[in-house]
């Protein structure tokens, strides 16, 4: 096992991966930026040091001062975190043949699954489902036309190298297709400098299910399950839950069957998940692998028991996973609230500022993975997430339930947070009744917004407003 | 010049002992020294181009007029590279004269070897780095006294 890694990242990540190197004896050096200096991973790190400005690009995507610190700290490995550098090929390339392993896949795994229509091609060779929609990139307008009457209307124009929703443009009809195939285009390429694009077949009412995979460097590939994190705002996840409502045993043994197939065939390693739809009729498409940890991963390590940041140490470090598929058993349910600093009554305007009292909610089967404190002051720099909070119960309602009180109990004053606006969710009929899909917040989030602006305007509340939620 | 002195030594007791500030009276005299590097979050601690800084009035409030013009004449320089601090077969040493572009040092990383130049010609008043030891972005390196023409 290594005995020394760099962590290229800041806040919740990098204190999670921080909490599972205290446990297995690994020494941690930590990076910050000069905007980062009070930051709670700073701290926590056995070494930390400071490698650039505020801004992302020149300090946390910084590769050759990373990799040079990595070197002066005689450290054997970097782990990515998620987001920054953790699906950037020519770092995980150039951090190889600076004589580091990086804590991921192979560069060649991260360039192919990170081309979308490489990794959508990839896949339906696989044997995996992809929506109806074209083969490869499309170079012009008219075949895209063509494709998108095929498969038929509604159809969305993706970015090849894109994710997060950008390069991204719903068309519901055939004479909006060209203008807003060319606003995809040249969002794609503005937002990834490339811009390809590819037309896939809409479903109206799909779920956002993925399934977690670890795979080592043995040709092992095991699946630990479904996340469902349907409950999203402009394709950002909000609330995901494990198992999800809507899977039965077979299909879900179908799906993860698939996928294991697909790893398989790509000669995946590390940790990842393949992102799919499911439509009403219990139909999976494959949407995107993700080639890194996620956000949602606690939901899985709730359910099944394993510490998935450690996985991700023993796979890198050339061990031969110990669980097998049949020792992979769910165990009750878990659902994680991403909490931001977001002004709900305000369009979920950015709330940065300093915390002036945080106190997290605690007691059995509540997690918060988080990385500030009272006095720590939410920089307008990087993104607005200031915690997670997990709740696990031997069943759905009691997990939501536990959510409902943690979210009552967690109180952060100072900033403006989406708590009021997760509480709502979590106690909506439409979401307890597990009867939703990812239109379920643009449905929804008027009447939401509205329940949350009629109650006074105190920043540290977490009351509830009088609303029936049957918006 | 002697006065510079003393403050020079103030200074680096304060650095040694990792105070960030320090007051002084005597007699009819009194003097504030503020550690490098500034709070972050400062504004008026943007680095400047080349890694050098001039020492203004807030780091060093002096009320006569000579401790106030050696304030102006400091200039300190700063690391803009993340690596390792090498000094090189000839290792500037407090007190030496330098020219602006001669080398103080050397930052290697993994893949650069960043030459550290002097800033202006002058003298260099204090060396805040060793041999050998990690180098993270905005470190004070070297302060030095500017050469002025009086």
């Amino acid at each position: 096992m290594f005995k020394k890694i760099l962590i290229a990242n800041r806040g919740e990540v990098a204190v999670r991966v921080i909490r599972t190197c205290r446990r297995m004896g690994i020494i941690t050096v930590a990076v910050f930026s000069e905007a980062d200096r009070e930051a709670l991973h700073v701290k926590m790190a056995d070494e930390a040091y400071c490698i650039g400005p505020a801004r992302s690009d020149l300090s946390y995507l910084n590769i050759p001062n990373l990799l040079s610190l990595a070197q002066a700290t005689h450290c054997e490995a970097i782990h990515p975190g998620y987001g920054f550098l953790s699906e950037n090929r020519d770092f995980a390339e150039i951090t190889a043949k600076c004589g580091f392993v990086f804590i991921g896949p192979t560069p060649h795994a991260i360039g192919r699954m990170g081309q979308k229509s490489v990794a959508r091609d990839l896949m339906q060779r696989s044997g995996v489902p992809v929506m109806p929609g074209s083969v490869g990139s499309l170079e012009d307008v008219a075949e895209g036309f063509r494709i998108a009457r095929e498969v038929g209307f509604p159809v969305l124009v993706k970015a090849s190298s894109g994710g997060g929703g950008k390069g991204m443009r719903l068309v519901e009809k055939e004479s909006d297709f060209e203008s807003l195939f060319n606003m995809a285009r040249s969002e794609a390429h503005s937002a990834f400098g490339d811009g390809r694009v590819y037309v896939e077949k809409f479903l109206q009412y799909p779920r956002h299910i993925e399934i977690q995979v670890l795979a080592d460097t043995h040709g092992n590939v095991i699946a630990l399950g479904e996340r469902e994190c349907s409950i999203q705002r402009r394709y950002q996840k909000l609330i995901e839950e494990a198992p999800s409502p809507v899977l039965t045993e077979a299909l879900r043994r179908k799906m993860m069957e698939t996928t294991i197939r697909a790893v398989h065939a790509i000669e995946y390693q590390n940790a990842g998940t393949v992102e799919f739809l499911l439509d009403q009729d219990g139909h999976f498409f494959f949407m995107e692998m993700n080639t890194r940890l996620q956000v949602e991963h606690p939901v899985t390590e709730m359910v099944y028991g394993y510490d998935l940041v450690e996985q991700q140490f023993r796979i890198a470090a050339g061990e031969e996973l110990t669980i097998k598929q049949e020792d992979v058993i769910a165990r009750g349910w878990a659902v994680e609230c991403r909490i931001n600093a977001e002004d709900v009554r305000n369009s979920f305007a950015p709330s940065p500022g300093k915390i002036l009292e945080y106190l997290p909610p605690g007691g059995p089967w509540v997690r918060v993975d988080s990385a500030v404190f009272t006095g720590y002051t939410v920089s307008p720099n990087y993104d607005s997430m200031v915690a997670k909070v997990i709740a696990w119960g031997p069943d759905r309602n009691s997990a939501l339930d536990r959510m409902d009180a943690a979210l009552h109990e967690f109180k952060i004053r100072g900033i403006s947070t989406t708590i009021p606006f997760h509480r709502l969710v979590i106690r909506h009929p439409d979401f307890r009744s597990g009867n939703f899909s990812t239109n379920f917040v643009p449905q929804h989030l008027d009447a939401l917004i509205e329940a949350i602006r009629s109650e006074p305007a105190t920043e540290e509340s977490t009351e509830l407003p009088a609303m029936t939620a049957a918006g | 010049m002697k006065s510079g002195k003393m403050i020079k030594k103030l200074y680096d007791a304060m650095v040694a002992n990792h105070f960030q500030n320090l007051e002084i009276s005597l007699g009819q005299v009194s003097c504030r020294l503020v550690a490098f590097p500034h709070d972050p979050t400062d504004p008026s601690a943007v680095l400047p181009e080349m890694g050098a800084a001039e020492v203004g009035s807030d780091d060093l409030e002096v009320p006569q007029d000579s401790e106030k013009s050696l304030a102006d004449k400091l200039v300190k320089v700063i690391a803009e590279r993340v690596g390792v601090f090498y000094s090189g077969s000839n290792p500037v040493s407090a007190g030496q004269s330098v020219l602006l572009g001669n080398v103080l040092g050397t930052i290697r990383g993994i893949s650069f070897e960043y030459h550290i130049n002097a800033p202006v010609d002058g003298r260099v008043v204090s060396i805040h780095i060793n041999e050998g030891e990690i180098v993270e972005y905005g470190r004070m390196l070297f302060c030095l006294e500017r050469e002025t023409n009086e």
